[in-house]
């Protein structure tokens, strides 16, 4: 049957205004955005147990269900990853890049307190010459980030082969960590979200 | 009356002091007074006893400083500009991966000569400290009732602007020959010498190299062998999909395919493994626009050094949708005084599909075990719906359901016309993590390893679904009823 009503314009939510949008030829999230930002992602459920669940939770609260609809959308949506095994090799639109964003960050506003934490002991215990074996939580963090990126990362890609020892992981997980704590910030959001595009833009 | 506003973080306490402007009305939002004239900031750190301070001048490099060294920390791209300013007030520069220096000259009185030097102070912050510097900084940008002129304005850094040593350390798309258009690339290879065939090779009229061949060799344009010396040349095997009539009636798609036949061939497996990856993302990165009407297959020759010298359309629509894949930008037109037929090449099967999707695949590989997805797609309702039970009635007798997961798993089949699975592809994480348990553990295989089923073969996609937790499976055309 055809309905004669026009279907709704898919309307953008007011939350993700706040991201401008970069001066690209395609309006779609380029290669190092869109790894970057499932790796943010990844980091936060390194950090927190159950946290897939809140990221559709979060994206529920701010209103962003349009857009990140489900579990499989979501899957999706990451996918976007060239590094990821399953990658989608579809576009990240701006929207939905910007949409991911917003709820990565908001979830680690939630999460300062550890991410501060965390990164002091960090810091601590590499100026005692200590590893990280020492803190208990910090562990945690990096085991569960190691496990994470190698069930999920294509290790035939040259760029996830290059992460190939505890080492080396730890200190992705260790930049990204930081990377966070930014997020948190007053303008966290918006200087993550602009520090994607560099270099990608005329 | 001078107005003082003070930004405090565990960290990091800035102190601004200043004059406001008795012109401006009181907002009614904030009844704070407007401070616009900046007399002296002062920033203290923490594990330092005396504080940064300056006037506006000093405020002002501090805040574009800090600006610029947050957005390096989460791009990790430096700036060419920002990078060379050694002159600058403020600096920062990062000294490991957790710690930060912060350096700020400040013109110092020096009684005895009367003079002023220079002094240079530097503090070392931890990421942590670095955050509150910044996030001290956010909240005087994000408060508008001081200094409104300097507000929070954040822009990517340009190409042109990214540091170079940056940019070369990071897998950027390698600078694409600048041709657009065939008829530049054909002229181009022209001077490589068109490799003569043997006329014993056209042995039948449908060979797919034979009449295409024949056609670069009649080309007014493309004359053969410059120096004349018959450039050696095998025999071209027959390809999987044989007839490309779209290529022997493009001659200049033929030059393409040249170096295809009259180079060596690069036969270790860990190197044809590593420039196949190399390729996909070479390509992968390149293809921009994904939007073409239907399936194209391509036959590529690629150098030692990762270089396209060559390719070949397979499937008609690939010759006619060339334009439409990033192919033309990324071959290498080699010099002409380089001999391109003794460079050893490795070959690949291209596959650009409709959906957006790419394959690439080594072309021996291809050959030998003929799997290659070059089938048509079963869109038809009437022919999925004869499809679904016989596909319904597999699963089920292969399926306990009594399933263990407690989230829905997500599957697309490639499915023989008479309900065959010829292979799948978990479409979610769990689907992944549990694809032992479902019956396409034994149906089926993964389509991950290039099992997309016979050459030529009709093939239908179908959704699968195991739904959480009673286990029962929900089967639908992958596109929907059309």
């Amino acid at each position: 049957m055809q309905l004669n009503s026009l279907p709704a314009q898919p309307s953008i939510p007011f939350i993700l205004e706040s991201l401008p949008n970069p001066p690209l030829a395609e309006e779609s999230c380029p290669r190092r955005a869109r790894t970057h930002i499932d790796l943010m992602l990844l980091a936060i459920e390194a950090l927190e147990l159950g946290s897939s669940e809140a990221i559709l939770m979060m994206a529920h609260e701010l209103e962003l269900q349009e857009i990140i609809k489900n579990r499989v959308t979501l899957w999706r949506l990451r996918n976007t990853n060239p590094l990821r095994r399953f990658n989608q090799r579809r576009g990240l639109s701006l929207v939905e890049g910007k949409a991911l964003v917003v709820v990565g960050c908001h979830l680690a506003k939630r999460l300062t307190v550890l991410i501060r934490q965390l990164l002091m002991a960090h810091q601590q215990l590499t100026e005692k010459n200590l590893s990280v074996e020492h803190h208990f939580r910090l562990n945690d963090y990096l085991e569960r980030f190691r496990a994470h990126f190698r069930s999920r990362m294509n290790p035939r890609r040259a760029a996830v082969a290059a992460y190939e020892s505890d080492e080396k992981l730890n200190q992705l997980a260790m930049d990204l960590l930081a990377q966070l704590l930014f997020c948190t910030g007053t303008y966290g959001m918006q200087r993550f979200w602009v520090s994607l595009f560099d270099g990608e833009v005329a | 009356m001078t107005i003082q506003r003070q930004y405090s973080l565990p960290n990091c306490t800035l102190i601004l002091e200043g004059l406001g402007d008795g012109t401006v009305a009181i907002a009614p939002t904030d009844p704070r007074p407007l401070m616009s004239i900046l007399i002296n900031a002062e920033c203290y750190l923490s594990g330092q006893e005396k504080p940064l301070s300056g006037g506006r001048e000093f405020f002002e490099a501090l805040v574009k400083t800090v600006n610029h060294y947050a957005q390096e920390l989460l791009s990790g791209l430096h700036s060419a500009h920002f990078a060379k300013d050694e002159t600058a007030l403020v600096q920062l520069q990062h000294l490991s991966h957790q710690t930060h220096r912060l350096s700020v000259r400040s013109p110092v009185a020096t009684p005895s000569s009367g003079g002023t030097v220079q002094a240079m102070q530097q503090i070392h912050l931890s990421t942590v400290q670095l955050f509150d510097l910044v996030e001290a900084i956010d909240q005087f940008l994000a408060d508008t009732r001081t200094l409104p002129d300097l507000a929070f304005n954040l822009k990517p850094l340009s190409k042109h602007a990214v540091a170079r040593s940056v940019t070369a350390s990071k897998q950027v798309v390698p600078a694409a020959i600048g041709l657009s258009s065939l008829a530049a690339a054909a002229v181009a290879l022209s001077f490589l010498g068109v490799p003569k065939v043997k006329e014993p090779t056209c042995l039948r009229p449908d060979d797919p190299g034979c009449a295409a061949f024949k056609a670069a060799n009649t080309k007014p344009g493309a004359s053969p062998s410059p120096d004349g010396s018959p450039k050696p040349t095998s025999t071209q095997a027959p390809t999987a999909a044989s007839p490309s009539p779209a290529a022997s009636s493009d001659p200049q798609l033929a030059a393409l395919a040249a170096p295809l036949t009259a180079a060596p061939e690069i036969s270790d497996p860990a190197q044809v493994d590593s420039l196949r990856q190399q390729l996909y993302d070479k390509i992968d990165q390149a293809w921009q626009s994904r939007s073409i009407p239907q399936d194209l297959v391509y036959r590529l020759g690629v150098r030692e050094n990762g270089e396209i010298v060559g390719y070949k359309p397979v499937n008609p629509a690939a010759a006619s949708y060339a334009k439409q894949t990033p192919l033309l930008d990324l071959l290498t037109i080699p010099a002409p005084e380089a001999a391109p037929a003794t460079e050893p090449i490795a070959q690949y099967k291209v596959l650009f599909t409709a959906s957006g999707g790419l394959e690439v695949a080594p072309w021996k590989e291809v050959m030998t075990e003929p799997v290659a997805g070059t089938g048509t797609e079963i869109t038809e309702a009437a022919q999925l719906e004869e499809i679904l039970p016989k596909l319904k009635e597999q699963i089920n007798q292969n399926w306990q359901g009594t399933p263990t997961f407690s989230e829905d798993l997500v599957y697309r089949v490639r499915v023989k016309p008479d309900g065959t699975i010829i292979s799948y592809q978990p479409e979610n994480q769990v689907a992944t993590d549990q694809v032992q348990e479902t019956p396409f553990a034994k149906l089926g295989k993964p389509e991950a390893d290039g099992n997309t089923g016979a050459a030529q073969e009709p093939f239908a996609l179908f959704k699968v679904v195991f739904v959480a937790p009673d286990g029962r499976a929900e089967i639908s055309p992958w596109r929907g009823w059309q």
